[in-house]
């Protein structure tokens, strides 16, 4: 059990809400596609706890970028 | 290795439910030893012993015939005899799929949402682990796990702390955070579940027991929250 690096991002409460009412993918995440609103897609993200959006080091998004996020394939 | 059961051991089990049509599965302790065994009991007549060579003895029954490995099998005493809870049968039969490995992880079988429903028996305990003691499928208000939840067995989390197993490997979690906390639930009898095995993804192995609560549970079957490894 290390500890993470791993680049995350806490997502708006209002997204937060979404995903904790929809299935999980494993234990404690979910696999979610987020649309931006500049109309970029990321396909299969990872979501911890309903709430952190889990990021590639070379990204730079902050959660008002984004306008939805929905459930992707596990 | 086949037996046959004493008349008095036939009287028990008539007296006890059967696992399935013709057949038990039971606990129990040979009058010699101090630990108990698995056995499986054919026509409350027939013991044979539940080990990896199961296999091998049902096609040894098919092949040579019931009753005359009955006629050949030697007595065998079994005292304080129980019969298995079903939902471990369950589990035992998705075990039975995969192959075990160390820290008695599995490989092979299925994910727990490729598996038929069922019901909890009301008594066995479930934990899910996580990184974050705000866990969000914790219905903490109404005390309940939320639809959509994933769990595993109190069994399994056993094993991983005894074997000072890595659970972020054991589950095949996304993230290398700590696990830190254990969510306690136990579900009632009419809420259903699907047992499965990890399977790998994320780079890890996984190959511990999965449980998959499609619709959350009842009320009030969120027991405790506990530190990780306590």
């Amino acid at each position: 059990m290390g500890n993470s690096i791993q680049k995350k991002i806490k997502l708006k409460e209002e997204h937060i809400n979404f995903l904790a009412e929809l299935p999980e993918s494993g234990m404690g995440y979910q696999i979610v596609n987020v649309i931006l609103k500049n109309g970029q897609h990321l396909m299969n993200r990872v979501v911890l706890n309903s709430e952190l959006l889990m990021l590639e080091d070379d990204e730079n998004i902050n959660p008002d970028m984004i306008e939805r996020v929905e459930l992707g394939e596990k | 290795m086949f037996y046959k059961t004493t008349s008095a051991l036939t009287v028990d089990l008539l007296s006890l439910p059967e696992t399935g049509m013709g057949y038990q599965v039971v606990d129990a302790k040979r009058k010699d030893k101090y630990t108990k065994e698995r056995f499986l009991v054919y026509n409350s007549e027939l013991i044979v012993e539940l080990d990896a060579r199961i296999f091998e003895s049902k096609q040894q029954i098919l092949k040579e015939g019931f009753n005359r490995i009955l006629d050949k099998a030697n007595y065998l005493t079994l005292e304080n005899v129980a019969v298995v809870n079903k939902s471990v049968i369950q589990e035992m039969r998705y075990l039975s799929e995969s192959k075990t490995r160390e820290k008695q992880r599995h490989s092979g079988g299925r994910g727990a949402t490729d598996n038929p429903k069922e019901n909890a028996d009301g008594r066995e305990m479930f934990v899910r682990l996580s990184a974050y003691q705000n866990d969000r499928r914790i219905d903490f208000e109404n005390k309940r796990l939320k639809p959509g939840t994933y769990t595993t067995t109190r069994g399994d989390y056993r094993v991983c702390v005894l074997y000072k197993d890595d659970p972020v490997d054991r589950y095949a979690l996304p993230n290398d955070e700590k696990v830190k906390w254990a969510f306690y639930v136990q579900p009632k009898v009419k809420d259903t579940l699907q047992r499965g095995l990890v399977q790998p993804a994320f780079g890890h192995d996984g190959g511990g027991i999965e449980v998959y609560f499609a619709d959350g549970t009842s009320r009030d079957t969120y027991v405790v929250m506990k530190p990780y490894g306590e």
